[in-house]
């Protein structure tokens, strides 16, 4: 089974198409069984579990926030998973070229149906790269050893073809390795099976297609967790990627602003081992619209640095509508979500060193670092001498 | 609404360069601005009074934030400071080189680049690839614009040397387009179309190439009329013919048209966009021409990250792995700290002063007293000056070139601006050309005094200049006791622009300038302040009229001493680039009712808050003439 949502419904909305792949039975050292370039390839690739727990991230997510979204209500989802993950097993079929083709598809067909829907495709697993071609591989890749890529799908003409479906927004993201292995270069062309037949002819569409990692780079994922960018990705859909154009407005999230908001998130959580990058055709068009405020991720200090672990730290808000937020003395500075607002910054010290402090702070996407400025305590200075 | 200038306090950057791109959020979260963002240039808003945040991300990737308030009062500015990325270790340059690659149709050629310093290079004209190796990795290839600043980085802990635009509006759309940072990318693209609103406005062929790849790749509907203006303006460009085959793939009835462009882009060479070259593959696939997709092919495999397309090489048509053990290019310039500039700098200035001594020979011998030819040696200089009957008659036209007598030939004068005063307060200004001549028509009979002006040295007028010469001391003297209005100094330029320098009775100066009707552009002069400062004056012109057309601007505080200078024909975009203190100054300085007048028809071809400010600084200091 792969259609794990379907709200069929006469009103436009979103439809997906998640994929992890992560099991790769016929490749890996005990997997492989072809000789040559053919087999060295496929012993290349091995197992992984990030892309099955990333594919289910992002099923979850677009299950439990954009069901009853304003602009484009979740009205299917197609999850294709590799078992090989406790979380995976039993979750939704393997992504087998058989299956992804079957459920392209169906999602095709669906996002076919109106050209205000909103075609959402995620794929986590394997890629592999050869001049201008990028594949994914899919769960079965090197099954046949004389064609290891029957069984992977090449995400330009998959491109192509889906501009020929009237879903006016289309949304890609890629998250793979784009790593050309030594062994694919004695290769003309890597032979895939087509999912779709691409027309000639091009219609514009905003179709925005971010992929995990540059040219020529890797890809990566902690073993038993999602990946780094599907986390980033998540995190942009949830509202960092989200702008209010009116007072009182909405926050709404535009395509315009994924695929920076990705990057600054990977930045954010440290030296980023990736960069993503943002092709395809995109004006920026909203796709999601937040319920309420976006939480932004805050980190906050003092300066000078040595008052921090001593400093008791509020964020208030001027009119008391949000709840006061208090960190106590330590030395780490004070990383927290906080909701996107207008705060005041407060810094109180029991010890007197310094003096109490202040600031006006704008919470509001993608992050907000700050350190409050506090002035050793003058009264309290003269007293001790 | 009040007028906040924002600016980039940091200087990586050459002053105006665009650096990049912030948003200014007020209060209630709400996102009230976009607006590109300026090195040590402040950007004008319209804004209204309160509490901002403006923050954003540099085409450098530097994440910049700043909060500021905003009240009625006039003149506020909000200034952004980066926090530089963790240092990195400079890589060395050192026995690095540099070789330019020219495309002769199914060859490629080496030549020199030009070095402007032991890091950037341009490419020199006709030249299409940037090369850079040395140091036991793989050289890169760069396919590059002719006339912009490459700024070159050793290889880093990657192994690959890097290349890439010198800051500038151009560089940072490439960068945001390639990031696909889209709401960034049109922020600077709504910025670059406020002034250049056709492909050639902008005599930037690089920018207007940016143009077409973000309307394209944003569907917008200018992208049809702007890819025409492409073809006009660049009809080689390999970029240009895959942005039109693009285009025509998405017309119904262009199929042949785009298959003949994808045919005709995939012979002309490598695009210089990196984006270009995959939809050049994507399109010969879709075209079922798998040959010349396979030519182009292997530049991907050997794909080096970046904006332009760039890959190892050992020569641009040899995409490869490397590194490769030949030597360096016979042509290559060495880069790093033995490098040292092509460009004569030494001995341009070893001729300005051999010239400076063959002119004091022509005025002893009376120069510009009769028809004359002299020809003068001085050291390694030899100068000819021929002076004739002009085609009016009872004047005379003058010539002077200047060639070194030892040593292949080569420009020595090049920009030197010669100044011919004729009488008392008139000086005829000419500009030697790429061959070391220049040329004065219809000079009145006189003793002629010929001498090399200089630009000021620490100067903010960057565009090309003509240094003005300075009044004579004696007749300032005498007008400071005038109690009218006395004429100090009157110049022609070489484009035929006359300006009248006089000296007011209260100490002030007035420059009058006149030029033939009908030319564009703005004027520019920067004059010498005390105390080792310097003034900037905009001078637009009154539009219609007769033969000629004038105006007037009064140069507060000129210290009549210091060297000044003048650049003419600047486009409205150059407006735009100055600060709001020289803009609002120059306004107030207009001091006829012509050069106001212009100043509000100039307004209406400058960004809103720009035209805000002068129509505001106007109806402040000139309420009568408001309208």
């Amino acid at each position: 089974m792969t259609t794990v949502y379907d709200k069929a419904a006469d009103r436009p909305g979103t439809h997906a198409l998640v994929i992890g792949a992560g099991h790769y039975p016929y490749c890996g050292p005990a997997g492989a069984t072809a000789s040559g370039d053919r087999g060295a390839l496929a012993r290349r690739f091995g197992p992984i579990t990030s892309p099955s727990l990333s594919a289910l991230a992002v099923a979850r997510w677009l299950l439990s926030a954009q069901c009853d979204d304003e602009i484009a209500p979740l009205r299917s989802v197609e999850l294709l998973v590799s078992p090989n993950t406790s979380a995976s097993a039993g979750a939704a079929d393997s992504p087998t070229h058989r299956a992804v083709s079957a459920a392209v598809q169906r999602w095709y067909q669906r996002c076919d149906a109106d050209e205000d829907n909103v075609a959402f495709f995620f794929f986590s697993g394997h890629g592999c790269a050869r001049g201008q071609q990028l594949l994914l591989l899919l769960d079965d890749f090197a099954e046949s050893p004389l064609a290891p890529f029957a069984n992977a799908v090449d995400v330009d003409p998959f491109i192509r073809g889906m501009n020929g479906c009237r879903a006016g927004t289309q949304c890609f993201f890629v998250d793979g390795c784009r790593q050309t292995p030594a062994e694919v270069l004695d290769f003309s062309r890597l032979e895939t099976a087509p999912l779709i037949q691409p027309p000639f002819e091009w219609t514009f569409r905003e179709a925005p297609l971010i992929y995990s990692t540059t040219p020529g780079s890797a890809a990566f994922g902690t073993e038993g967790e999602p990946t780094d960018f599907t986390t980033a990705l998540l995190a942009a859909l949830d509202g960092l990627a989200a702008r209010r154009r009116r007072p009182d407005g909405p926050w709404e999230v535009t395509t315009d602003r994924l695929t920076a908001t990705i990057n600054d998130f990977l930045l954010w959580r440290g030296t980023p081992r990736q960069k993503a990058v943002g092709t395809g055709e995109c004006a920026g068009r909203p796709i999601r619209r937040l319920a309420g405020d976006p939480r932004v991720p805050v980190r906050l200090g003092c300066d000078p640095r040595e008052a921090l672990p001593l400093a008791e730290l509020r964020l208030v808000h001027p009119r008391a509508v949000r709840p006061e937020l208090r960190r106590a003395p330590r030395a780490a500075p004070w990383e927290d979500r906080v909701l996107a607002d207008y705060y005041a910054m407060h810094a109180r010290f029991a010890c007197g060193r310094f003096a109490p402090a202040n600031a006006d702070l704008l919470i509001h996407p993608p992050h907000v670092e700050f350190d409050l400025p506090v002035h050793a305590d003058a009264v309290l200075g003269q007293a001790n001498r | 609404m009040t007028a906040l200038e924002i600016m980039y306090a940091e200087v990586p950057a050459p002053p105006g360069a665009v650096v990049g791109v912030i948003e200014v959020i007020d209060e209630q979260l709400v996102t009230v601005a976009e607006t590109i963002l300026r090195s040590q240039r402040g950007v004008l808003l319209d804004i209204a009074p309160g509490r901002y945040l403006a923050q954003g991300r540099l085409a450098s990737g530097e994440w910049v934030r700043t909060s500021f308030e905003v009240t009625a009062a006039p003149g506020q500015r909000a200034v952004l400071r980066g926090r530089p990325n963790a240092d990195e270790p400079e890589a060395s340059m050192v026995d690095g080189w540099a070789c330019a690659w020219r495309y002769i149709g199914r060859r490629w050629l080496p030549t020199r680049p030009d070095l402007v310093d032991p890091h950037t290079v341009v490419l020199p004209i006709r030249a299409s690839v940037l090369q850079v190796g040395g140091g036991d990795v793989a050289s890169l290839c760069v396919v590059a614009p002719v006339g912009l600043p490459l700024v070159l980085r050793g290889p880093g802990p990657s192994g690959t040397w890097g290349c890439s635009l010198g800051p500038g509006i151009e560089a940072s759309l490439l960068q945001y387009l390639h990031a696909g940072d889209v709401a960034a990318a049109r922020t600077v693209a709504r910025a670059a179309r406020e002034t250049v609103h056709a492909p050639g406005d902008s005599h930037n062929a690089m920018l207007d190439t940016a143009i077409g790849y973000h309307l394209l790749s944003t569907g917008q509907d200018e992208a049809g009329p702007w890819l025409e203006g492409l073809l006009w303006t660049q009809p080689d460009s390999v970029d240009v013919a895959v942005l039109n085959a693009c285009h025509l793939m998405r017309q119904r009835q262009g199929r042949s048209a785009a298959r003949e462009e994808l045919i005709r882009a995939s012979s002309g060479g490598l695009p210089v966009v990196a984006r270009g070259l995959s939809l050049l593959l994507a399109g010969l696939r879709s075209i079922g021409e798998p040959v010349h997709a396979q030519r182009l092919d292997r530049y991907l495999s050997w794909h080096v990250e970046g904006p332009l397309t760039a890959f190892t090489g050992r020569t641009p048509d040899e995409p490869g792995p490397g590194p490769w053990n030949d030597p360096r290019p016979p042509e290559a310039v060495r880069l790093g700290r033995r490098a040292a500039p092509t460009a004569p700098a030494t001995p341009a200035r070893a001729a300005r002063g051999l010239l400076s001594e063959a002119l004091d020979i022509l005025q002893a011998r009376g120069l510009g007293t009769t028809r004359q030819y002299e020809a003068i040696t001085v050291g390694d200089l030899s100068v000819e000056a021929t002076v004739i009957d002009s085609a009016t008659e009872g004047l005379f036209d003058f010539e002077m070139r200047g060639r070194p007598l030892t040593g292949p030939r080569r420009a020595l004068l090049t920009g030197t601006t010669l100044s011919v005063q004729t009488g008392p307060t008139t000086h005829w200004l000419a500009t030697f050309d790429q061959a070391d001549t220049c040329r004065l028509r219809g000079l009145p009979p006189a003793n002629w005094v010929a001498t090399i002006r200089d630009r000021p040295a620490q100067r903010r007028l960057t565009a090309r200049s003509i240094p003005l010469p300075r009044p004579v001391d004696n007749l300032v003297l005498a007008a400071a006791t005038n109690e009218d209005a006395t004429e100090v100094m009157r110049a022609i330029t070489p484009s035929g622009t006359l300006l009248v320098l006089t000296r007011q009775p209260a100490g002030r100066y007035l420059l009058e300038v006149s030029r033939p009707s009908g030319e564009d552009g703005v004027l520019a002069v920067e004059y010498g302040l005390g105390r080792g400062e310097s003034a900037l004056r905009l001078l637009p012109f009154p539009v219609g009229g007769t033969n000629r057309s004038s105006a007037v601007v009064r140069l507060d505080g000129i210290d009549i001493r210091r060297p000044w200078h003048i650049a003419e024909n600047l486009a409205a975009r150059f407006v735009a680039e100055c600060t709001v203190e020289d803009l609002t100054a120059s306004v107030r300085a207009a001091a006829s009712a012509g050069t106001r007048r212009a100043w509000r028809s100039l307004a209406a071809d400058l960004p809103s808050a720009y035209r805000q400010q002068v129509l505001s600084q106007l109806a402040e200091y000139h309420p009568d003439e408001s309208h």
